[in-house]
């Protein structure tokens, strides 16, 4: 894709970052507000912090939340930003998220000899940027007067560009390491599309919580492999101590297509959040 | 739980236990071949013409960061595709009817993923082949690697029954993780069928290569004692491979010029403790070398060099045989004798053949 190509389209995702809608009957006011943020179109209260352990760390704005991954950050520079420029109604609620990264620290740093080495030491990663958007739609299900929203069901659908430097075949062989597949795949096509659906909820007593999820990946005319896709489902509990404290347990797949095969690879992760 | 849901489960928990997929049963059948179009089985009444070759998962003579000679991790597949062909052209130039394979890749990163015995089954005369992984991952998080599947072979032109993958002992000094992700070597072994003929087997192995802990000694009693059950049932043993070390009296045993790396991980330079390793198999069964011709003149059988600019100085590639050799046909080719294709540029091993008649 050319220079104007990338432009074209980080217009377009800039565009509809900034898109509104404000249907009659609606409210731009939420009733109930998950007081955790979350794969869903709700963003955290205003001046609300939640520090994680090994996950991204996010801050809530007036309608807005802001992201970014503390112990990665200098490895792979990021900001993300979620906001609802959507009017709330009274089943669902719509957001935007859209993500932008700087990879080419990251793939320079595993390009490297001995353990580690992710790609050959070398490699010369491309100057890159990429983008990533996401239209994300939260039904809101449960007794809203009683309890506020008891579950929510998300779907999102998304686009993954990298507007980036040109760069031969063997400056950047394919970074295929599971899981860092999907998500650098757009360095190597014109973009990666995706979507997800999921639901999270209370399984016990407003302390325990679930997410369940699955995110697919669709990624064009990669080296080696063609067409791939990658399909990563995920479930987690969480225990949620109080309006600070939370820990939790997740069991990540990724079954992938790649150039030697269609191979699951499983990850377990746990994560301690910290709110204030 | 229904069928789909078990199946997730077991593959979930398979999955977290070996997550890249790296393990192997101590015994398990190996993958089989056929070249993709058919070919006439040849006539049985000429000695059987075996050939060990480590062909360095067609990698030719580039300069791999292991060798010390260079920084190549991965290979463009016109590359792997143009080292291929002249693997193929010298294979079909020395037209043997068994070819024993080491360090074949049928998918793996750093050959461009190109299934390399399928490929020489479809370019040489050369119609059945078996295949025993030693190196398997779907990533080796080390200088770049990625998927790798790495392994010995043996291709015939007669069909090949029974093939087992046998395991091999693993290294002791590495850690659990370093251990995880390296090679887990192996004893292929194959029924080779040749109308008329008594009942041959096949047994091809790559011993360990920089272990100091004993693990190549182990591989190649290991090997050894494959030979020895299968002759004891009877049965005619070929046994070839590429044992990294040396015959009983080379005259030069370390101190080797191509030997430039400062990681001791990929040096393989003294093989002095090593002496007598080989003893028991050149005692027990023909080579396709003797070893007083051997004795009498080192370098004229030497088969394997990583310096492409020098000249083979070490036999690590060998054949032992039950069967009778045919007198003088073991030949190791260290160049484009009688006008063929140079060796030297092909793989820095050289190919190694005999002739055998069968009873």
């Amino acid at each position: 894709m050319s220079l104007r190509g990338w432009a074209g389209a980080l217009a377009l995702l800039l565009f509809a970052g900034s898109a509104r809608s404000e249907p009659s009957g609606s409210t731009r006011v939420p009733p109930a507000v998950p007081i955790w943020s979350g794969d869903h179109a709700l963003t955290l209260p205003p001046r609300r912090v939640e520090l994680a352990l090994f996950g991204s760390s996010r801050y809530g704005l007036s309608g807005l939340e802001l992201s970014l991954h503390p112990i990665t950050f200098f490895a792979l520079p990021q900001l993300e930003l979620k906001g609802s420029p959507f009017a709330w109604q009274p089943s669902h609620v719509s957001a935007l998220r859209v993500r932008v990264s700087y990879p080419t620290l990251f793939l320079g740093l595993v390009s490297r000899e001995g353990a580690g080495g992710l790609l050959p030491k070398t490699s010369a990663p491309p100057q890159a940027v990429q983008v990533e958007g996401d239209f994300l739609v939260t039904a809101l299900l449960g007794d809203v007067l009683r309890h506020g929203y008891r579950h929510l069901a998300t779907a999102t659908l998304g686009l993954a560009i990298a507007p980036r430097a040109s760069y031969a075949p063997s400056a950047l062989p394919l970074l295929d390491f599971p899981f860092l597949y999907q998500r650098f795949a757009a360095l190597y096509t014109w973009g990666v599309p995706r979507f997800s659906l999921g639901v999270t909820g209370p399984l016990w007593q407003d302390r325990l919580f679930y997410e369940a999820k699955a995110r697919y990946y669709l990624m064009p005319d990669l080296p080696d492999v063609g067409t791939a896709f990658a399909l990563e489902p995920s479930l987690a509990l969480e225990y949620r101590f109080n309006r600070s404290i939370a820990a939790s347990l997740e069991l990540k797949g990724s079954l992938a297509r790649y150039a030697y095969g269609t191979r699951l690879h499983v990850l377990p992760f746990a994560d301690l959040r910290v709110g204030f | 739980m229904t069928g789909p849901g078990r199946l997730l489960l077991i593959s979930l928990l398979a999955s977290a236990c070996d997550p890249f997929h790296t393990g192997f049963d101590d015994l398990e059948g190996a993958v089989s071949y056929r070249s993709t179009q058919r070919k006439a089985t040849p006539d049985a009444a000429r000695p059987l013409r075996v050939m060990n070759y480590n062909v360095k998962f067609g990698g030719g003579r580039l300069d791999f960061f292991f060798d010390c000679f260079g920084e190549r991790v991965l290979m463009q597949r016109h590359e792997v595709l143009g080292n291929l062909e002249r693997l193929a052209e010298k294979i079909n130039e020395l037209d043997p009817d068994v070819l024993v394979v080491q360090e074949v890749d049928v998918n793996s990163k750093r050959a461009a993923y190109i299934d390399q015995m399928q490929w020489l089954l479809d370019h040489t005369r050369l119609a059945y082949g078996v295949y025993a992984s030693q190196w398997k991952a779907d990533y080796v998080p080390s200088d770049g690697l990625g998927a790798i599947d790495s392994g010995n072979g043996i291709l015939a032109k007669y069909p090949l029954r029974d093939a087992q993958r046998i395991a091999l002992a693993l290294r002791s000094e590495q850690s659990s993780i370093e251990r995880y992700f390296y090679l887990k070597r192996n004893v292929l072994r194959a029924r080779l069928d040749v109308p008329g003929k008594q009942a041959t087997f096949v047994v091809a192995v790559h011993a360990d290569a920089y272990s100091k802990d004993g693990t190549k000694r182990e591989h190649i009693d290991r090997f050894k004692l494959e030979l020895d059950t299968l002759a004891e049932r009877g049965n005619i043993v070929v046994g070839v491979g590429d044992l990294n070390t040396l015959p009983p009296g080379s005259e030069q045993q370390h101190g080797f010029p191509d030997s430039v790396c400062e990681n001791d991980e990929f040096v393989a330079d003294d093989y002095r403790p090593e002496a007598e390793w080989l003893s028991p198999l050149y005692r027990d069964y023909s080579a396709e070398i003797p070893l007083d011709t051997y004795q009498a003149d080192n370098s004229r059988y030497f088969s394997h060099t990583v310096d492409k600019n020098g000249f083979w100085n070490r036999k690590l590639d060998y054949i032992f045989t039950n069967a009778a050799v045919v007198p003088g046909s073991g030949r190791v080719h260290q160049a484009g004798e009688d006008g063929g294709l140079d060796t030297m540029l092909l793989s820095d091993h050289a190919p190694v053949t005999v002739e055998l008649e069968l009873p």
